[in-house]
């Protein structure tokens, strides 16, 4: 998979323009680059490195220190459960495992069709309407077997979150 | 109070225009507000110190980092009562003449992006933002909301600044302080989401009908998150001084037998001490307040608090780095059955490396999960533990676990003999 300078100038650009090339917002600018792919891109921060003249070490620094920047596709959705106690203590464990199983996959690694990872986080803010996740950074509360089977549903129908 | 406030955007600015700029620090220091972020910091001395900083550029930075878990108020905060905040924002702006502020909003709350950003645009719209702020000749600030992306640490401020810079976020050296030397090096007054909506209540009620709220050392009313083993979780506002039991009492917990005040860097209370009040005085709060019933094992709770501390460690410094990573292993090698006394010594001398060599607070509160619950409860340890005084956490026989599989056996020839086997 090999995708052109040029095709990344096209969504960069602008991100880089309305940021103004400042370099003090790099950690912004690479959140939006983000949307695009669903993770940044190498050649993307090819770019990045010569519009902002920043070196490429520093820009990969910034990328990996960060949980929510991904360096390495992660699937279309990205499923990610909050693993706070008060989320075990409702029982997210299980949950998790069992739309692993519904879903054909390993906790933390991408399912083979490129579809869907799925893997904990640190607490949500949502421990009052737990056990919750974040699905592509969409909050999603009250969990039950009977939710995460739809949510798996949909999933795999490739249903976009907005719907 | 805060949550039944009557407030209509641009009520407290128009008081806070009325005070003038040294009238809202004077008012505020009155008042005896205190950050609401954990740490308690007297907020009119951080507006006066950064007002009388040098330099003409100054910004304010509100921190809706809220990554401590079991804390979510600033979500319903920033969701049901985001001019509040904004406007407490830009009265700081006012009292301390800044130009620029900042919304640090965490990568979770991400969702709320675009519902904040119609705010601001409602507010410009209404000339509570932008230039010459309800007419006040001078009077220019505007705001402007960064995204976190998923890093504990960006709590703390200096990280949180480091972070604003477009930099990973590794906590900095203090001081000097956000106060003289913030973003961009520049004098910063960085305070809490409840802070700001805080300052905003003194400024229209005044300082004299706020302090009369709370107690002598803690003024004014606190927003609790409550969560875990109660029919009612959810947020609460209570004035300072509330004990630990009159929360229980109101969310309905049955049996309860220990409360995570303040999430893992904060403190594991028993049931001896439900009497014990939220304050400055004695148990000082960001809000978190975790409900464990009588069913619940305590060690387990350490076990995932200090998990989530290994995860979140920033990784700048060593013994924070390393050491948390140590308690991760000592509490899953107890966990498995292979825990003995001498673990929990080790612990102990853990907990001194990191106190005293920790770069920041993520560091010297990584044990207090694991020493809060060992002393109230210590059978919830002693059950797991071995009768042995050691046991080495290297296991030679697990060791072997990957040539056994490669080479199909598991007969007794493939294993180790143990002496009790």
């Amino acid at each position: 998979m090999t995708i052109s300078t040029n095709k990344h100038s096209e969504y960069l650009d602008p991100i880089l323009v309305r940021r103004q090339y400042n370099a003090s917002d790099l950690l912004q600018i690479l959140r939006e680059a983000q949307e695009h792919y669903g993770y940044i891109h190498s050649d993307a921060i090819d770019y990045l490195s010569q519009k902002l003249q920043l070196p490429r070490a520093k820009i990969e620094g910034v990328a990996s220190f960060y949980s929510f920047l991904y360096l390495q596709p992660h699937g279309e959705y990205r499923v990610l459960f909050s693993d706070n106690i008060t989320d075990r203590m409702l029982g997210n464990q299980a949950l998790l495992e069992e739309m692993c199983h519904q879903l054909w996959l390993q906790p933390g690694k991408v399912s083979e069709d490129g579809l869907v990872s799925i893997a904990t986080t640190s607490c949500t803010g949502m421990c009052d309407q737990g056990p919750a996740m974040l699905v592509n950074g969409r909050a999603i509360t009250r969990l039950t077997h009977q939710r995460v089977q739809e949510i798996g549903h949909l999933i795999r129908n490739r249903t976009p979150l907005d719907e | 109070m805060l949550l039944d406030n009557q407030l209509t955007p641009g009520d407290a600015l128009c008081a806070g225009i009325t005070l003038s700029a040294a009238g809202i620090v004077e008012a505020v220091k009155n008042s005896g507000l205190r950050g609401r972020g954990g740490a308690g910091f007297p907020t009119g001395l951080k507006w006066e110190a950064t007002r009388n900083a040098a330099g003409t550029v100054k910004h304010v930075v509100c921190n809706a980092d809220e990554g401590e878990p079991g804390t979510f108020k600033d979500r319903v905060l920033l969701t049901s009562y985001a001019d509040l905040v904004f406007e407490g924002m830009t009265l700081a702006a006012l009292a301390v003449d800044a130009q620029r502020g900042f919304l640090y909003l965490r990568g979770e709350y991400r969702y709320m992006l675009e519902t904040l950003e119609a705010v601001l645009q409602r507010r410009r719209e209404a000339n509570l933002l932008g230039k010459n702020i309800l007419g006040q000749a001078g009077f220019d600030f505007d705001i402007v909301i960064h995204l976190g992306a998923g890093a504990y640490i960006c709590g703390e401020e200096s990280a949180l600044i480091e972070s604003l810079e477009g930099k990973r976020g590794v906590p900095r050296n203090r001081p000097p302080f956000p106060v003289t030397h913030g973003y961009m090096q520049q004098p910063t007054v960085l305070d809490n989401v409840e802070t700001f909506c805080q300052a905003a209540l003194v400024v229209r009620m005044g300082a004299d009908n706020y302090k009369v709220i709370g107690t002598s050392k803690s003024t004014g009313s606190k927003l609790i998150s409550v969560s875990g083993d109660c029919p009612r979780p959810g947020i609460y506002e209570y004035p300072f001084g509330v004990s630990v039991r009159d929360i229980l009492d109101d969310c309905g917990a049955v049996n309860p037998h220990a409360v995570q005040i303040s999430g893992p860097s904060g403190v594991c209370v028993g049931e001896s001490e439900f009497n014990r009040r939220l304050g400055f005085e004695d148990l000082p709060t960001a809000g978190a307040f975790m409900v464990f019933d009588d069913s619940r094992d305590m060690f387990e709770v350490a076990r995932n608090y200090v998990h989530f501390f290994a995860h979140e460690s920033c990784g700048f410094c060593t013994p924070c780095r390393v050491g948390t990573a140590m308690l991760q292993q000592t509490m899953d090698k107890i966990a498995a059955g292979h825990g003995t006394r001498h673990d929990l010594v080790e612990i102990e001398n853990l907990d001194h490396v990191l106190q005293t060599t920790s770069h920041c607070g993520l560091g010297r509160t990584a044990c207090n999960p694991v020493l809060h619950t060992l002393k109230h409860f210590r059978p919830a340890y002693e059950n797991r533990l071995k009768s042995l005084d050691f046991e080495p956490a290297f296991d030679l026989d697990g060791a072997l676990a990957r040539a056994r599989q490669m080479t199909g056996r598991d007969d007794a020839g493939a294993h180790l003999k143990t002496e009790d086997a």
